[in-house]
């Protein structure tokens, strides 16, 4: 019982652990820049 | 040569000067740079403080108080730009322009999930609502993307982040292609003078749609060929400059 206790409780620490951003290996991409908005949408 | 500087420097050191950095700082900046410029350019042999010395003509005392203060970090990815990518690239969202702003995916909350984990959709959506890159219809709970380009709010720092990154991945190439022959990056630009002021809006205009035609079509493809393990990276922009001449 303690065992399942234990590993409960591991697994809700993993859970609740989230993922810390990497960089640069976190992908990144899209279009912006300083400018004015686009006219258009899609 | 000091022609040049003085060119290329102009608009950024009226950017300082607007924004309160003063000569100062941005000397103890260049100084850094110098080092950092010599360190790069320096292939064999040891190179010194002296070395670095008589190639940047800094003193030696400066040389030796900056060369080991380390680099700032990397600009970190920007989320709002990634998520507005996302809706548009992935299969799951792109024919989606309105999504529902909570639930399973297709949603707004999924979708901004995939992208961080560690922020409330809630944050994310004020954020571009901010932006004016999505709207929201409180009616119906959905959000609809009103913008095929991040553009950050006015003065804020995402602004200055693109500002930085354009410019400096623009100059990079520039100087590279200069400096190596034969020159490796693509860099063209088309300008002319002496025209009506109507003519160049027109052009802006034209500039613009086909521009973003053009950024559209590349997003598509990059978002498709991207993987999830370190590799390439690549910037490709236009932009549209235009002034009244001087006549003086």
């Amino acid at each position: 019982m303690k065992r399942l206790i234990a590993l409960s409780l591991i697994l809700l620490l993993a859970s609740c652990a989230q993922p810390t951003q990497v960089y640069p290996t976190e992908p990144d991409g899209g279009i912006g820049g300083t400018g004015t908005k686009s006219p258009e949408v899609r | 040569m000091k022609s040049v500087i003085e060119i290329t420097l102009r608009a950024f050191v009226r950017l300082l000067v607007a924004k309160g950095i003063g000569f100062p700082d941005a000397a103890e900046t260049l100084k850094k740079l110098y080092i950092k410029a010599a360190q790069d350019l320096t292939t064999d042999g040891k190179l010194t403080d002296s070395r670095i010395s008589v190639m940047t003509g800094l003193q030696r005392r400066d040389v030796a108080r900056l060369r080991n203060i380390p680099e700032p970090a990397d600009s970190k990815p920007n989320h709002q730009v990634r998520l507005m990518a996302l809706w548009q690239t992935d299969p799951a969202y792109k024919d989606h322009p309105t999504l529902p702003r909570t639930g399973p995916a297709p949603s707004f909350e999924a979708l901004s999930r995939d992208i961080r984990k560690d922020v409330h959709p809630r944050t994310v959506l004020e954020h571009l609502l901010t932006a004016d890159a999505v709207s929201y219809d409180a009616d119906t709970d959905h959000v609809r993307l009103e913008q095929s380009s991040y553009q950050p709010m006015a003065g804020s720092d995402d602004q200055m982040a693109y500002l930085a990154q354009n410019l400096a991945d623009h100059s990079e190439a520039a100087v590279q292609n200069v400096l190596t022959e034969p020159s490796p990056y693509f860099d063209r630009s088309v300008h002319y003078n002496n025209l009506p002021k109507e003519a160049v809006l027109a052009l802006q205009n034209e500039y613009h749609h086909g521009q973003m035609k053009l950024l559209k079509a590349l997003n598509q493809k990059a978002a498709r060929l991207q993987t999830d393990q370190p590799g390439y990276r690549f910037r490709a922009g236009g932009y549209f400059f235009h002034q009244k001449q001087d006549t003086e």
